[in-house]
């Protein structure tokens, strides 16, 4: 039973409210800034393992604290901003309420970048205590002032779900914002108004971002506090599961705010709309409830942990696949199977990053059971997943709407689709050596690896230079493509 | 290249095996883009195989849970399997193990291992390089972990969490020898 649909963006009209263009082009320009040099730093690390260029072992941890930190700061600006592009028209969200949001987010970066460069903060971006305060390689000062910079990010990601929340309860109620109208239909709204997919995962991301936030929020804190007076207690095991609640979660929904922009964005290439109807609500409202449940597979290998939350942080893991599996990314090949697709940069990377996600989270999945989780955890068969879920999926997401969104109506010029395939070709040779690695049992998070974790960085080293290569000169066509076609195809002016 | 034994091996191939399927789902899918059909047309056969994928990939999970849920390596899930023949204490610090550096092979041992400072992780390599398993050292907690060394041989115990600037130099050679009676072997705490 379909009762409302996702269309193309241009069906919905301007009556809705216009997206202040400038926020969303600024937004991209400093993430794709961000992500540069963080991929650079990236980069630096690859070859310093594979003893290309030397670093010292308190700058690698502290360059691998920056990347993670970094990375994920960055990606959930990004994807936040994508999503709210669409969500602006069917909310009427605030613009000042995103720059405040962006604003708390890039301080947070920021305070975290310098306490890590400037003080050689370097307990990595999961800072799992009690490490942040026996490092012995970083001043005091960094350890207090990175936790501030997380704190930052955590309440700049809050406002963002809180504005998104509040907008959504006026337009739609929280339970048709699930649209769980579909399911009981005294729920109904008079004017038959059923929220679109792109609705419904922001709700989830919403009320799943707000817990997160608040997890995150009470585990910095406990450190804080801890900081300041060493004598408060904090407990090891506790903290740890805070971590990863915080931690796993918001990097997560990332991919769920990457849910919503496909949503909107597939359409438009496909010319088909995207229905709601009960499976979706079904399929959102699982992901609700058994996303946040899944940060328990990080400890796996804490024997001491309650055995009801290994085996059911395992079961969320297995279940929060389902919605994607089996709606969200099945919806997406159905609408694409036999249309008349526009392939372009966008559609491609549009297409390229659900198939990363799915091959990440099948690796994701096989890592998250528990009795293969003995021989991958803190190998780098986890970054080889997570890289595979965030670049080979978010990022390209992201890519993806930023070239929709400069405008990408003509085909893609011959230069570049050279660099399309360099990124692609850079891109899985590099995760190809984080697989390879993991499989062959050598250890993550180190700055100097056991054989073959040297030979293996050297040839990844050169992949990821490829991929640099190829996202520069992406980049720079969007940009083009952009300034060209006035930042976005639809001429929502402000 | 160390080898790829054991449940490498099968991880490997069950990656590749359901990436594969990925791939060419993905290239069927992208390849049909050039014979365009209404949406009416494709929807309706679409909506019936979600929901056969539906059910198989629910089947699929659900088999896979309880299975794993026999395989586990907790002490609770292996019965009386899990009775330890040798206790082992191992403390872990920055940046090294403090273990013995002899253990019996074919013996059952139950490792009880925490941490003095931060958070640690014993990985057991096999003296081909194979990682056979791990378990985390934290401060304030006791981990215990069941494990048999199959064989004998020199084994490098290794540590698998950031734990600080020397994290990259934690790790130690274990000998595993061969008990004099293997039906017998020693039951006592090291």
């Amino acid at each position: 039973m379909a009762l409302g649909n996702q269309g193309p963006v241009e069906l919905y009209g301007a009556e809705m409210g216009v997206t202040p263009r400038w926020m969303v082009a600024l937004s991209l320009c400093i993430g794709f800034g961000l992500i540069f040099f963080l991929g650079m730093v990236g980069g630096v690390m690859k070859a310093a393992q594979g003893d290309i260029v030397h670093l010292s072992a308190a700058t690698f941890y502290a360059l691998l604290t920056l990347h993670g930190a970094g990375m994920i700061a960055t990606v959930v600006v990004l994807t936040a901003v994508a999503h709210w592009h669409f969500l602006r028209r069917l909310l009427n969200l605030r613009v000042e309420v995103l720059v405040f949001s962006v604003l708390a987010i890039v301080w947070g970066l920021l305070a975290a970048a310098a306490a890590i460069l400037v003080g050689g903060f370097g307990p990595g971006w999961t800072f799992l205590y009690p490490l942040p305060f026996i490092g012995n390689t970083w001043p005091v000062w960094s350890t207090g002032l990175f936790f501030f910079g997380v704190l930052f990010v955590g309440i700049g990601f809050a406002i963002f779900c809180i504005d998104l929340l509040a907008s959504i309860i006026r337009e739609y109620g929280i339970l048709n914002g699930l649209a769980l109208d579909t399911i009981f239909p005294g729920l109904r709204r008079a004017d038959g108004k059923v929220a679109p997919p792109t609705v419904i995962a922001a709700t989830m991301v919403a009320i799943d971002g707000l817990l997160t936030a608040a997890a995150g929020t009470v585990l910095v804190i406990a450190l804080l506090a801890h900081w300041a007076m060493p004598a408060f207690p904090v407990d090891p095991l506790w903290i740890k599961n805070l971590t990863y609640f915080f931690g796993h979660t918001i990097a997560n929904l990332t991919i769920y705010l990457s849910a919503g922009v496909i949503y909107a964005v597939l359409p438009h290439y496909t010319g088909r709309p995207w229905h709601t109807n009960k499976i979706y609500a079904i399929s959102w409202t699982t992901s609700l409830l058994f996303v946040p449940w899944a940060w328990p597979h990080h400890l796996y290998m804490d024997f001491v942990q309650a055995p009801w939350l290994q085996i059911f942080g395992e079961a969320s893991t297995y279940i929060a696949t389902i919605p994607a599996a089996v709606v969200t990314i099945f919806g997406a090949l159905l609408l694409v199977y036999r249309s008349d697709m526009r392939w372009r940069i966008g559609s491609t990377f549009f297409m390229a990053g659900l198939l990363g996600w799915l091959v990440g989270g099948v690796a994701a999945m096989i890592d998250a059971t528990i009795p293969f989780n003995d021989v991958l955890h803190n190998t780098l068969w986890v970054p080889a997943h997570f890289h595979t879920y965030l670049l080979g999926g978010v990022f390209l997401f992201v890519i993806g709407f930023a070239s929709y969104f400069a405008g990408d109506d003509a085909p893609t010029p011959p230069w570049a689709k050279v660099f399309e395939w360099l990124f692609f070709i850079g891109m899985i040779g590099f995760l190809a050596m984080f697989y390879a690695g993991g499989i062959e049992g050598v250890p993550r998070r180190e700055a100097v690896q056991p054989a073959p974790g040297p030979l293996l960085a050297m040839i990844g080293t050169v992949f990821a230079g490829v991929l640099l290569v190829g996202m520069t000169g992406l980049l720079i066509e969007i940009f083009r493509r952009g300034r060209r076609n006035g930042a976005s195809r639809e001429s929502d002016a402000t | 290249m160390v080898p790829i034994v054991g449940k490498q091996l099968v991880i490997l191939a069950l990656w590749l095996a359901l990436s594969t399927i990925v791939v060419v789902v993905f290239a069927w899918v992208v390849s049909s883009t050039r014979r365009p059909a209404p949406q009416g047309e494709v929807q309706p056969g679409g909506y019936r195989l979600r929901r056969l994928w539906g059910w198989f990939y629910g089947t699929l999970l659900v088999a896979a849970f309880l299975v794993t849920l026999w395989t586990v390596p907790y002490a609770w899930a292996q019965g009386s399997s899990a009775k330890p023949a040798l206790v082992v204490h191992v403390y872990a610090h920055q940046f090294a193990f403090t273990m013995p550096q002899k253990l019996p092979a074919q013996t059952p041992i139950e490792f009880l291992v925490t941490s003095l400072d931060v958070n640690h992780d014993m990985g057991i390599y096999s003296p081909q390089g194979v990682l056979l398993g791990q378990v985390q050292a934290m401060p304030d907690y006791t981990n215990v972990f069941f494990f048999t060394f199959p064989a004998p041989g020199r084994y490098i115990i290794r540590c698998l969490e950031l734990c600080g600037a020397g994290h990259s130099y934690m790790f130690q050679p274990l000998q595993v020898y061969q008990p004099a009676s293997a039906a017998a072997p020693l039951a006592r705490g090291v």
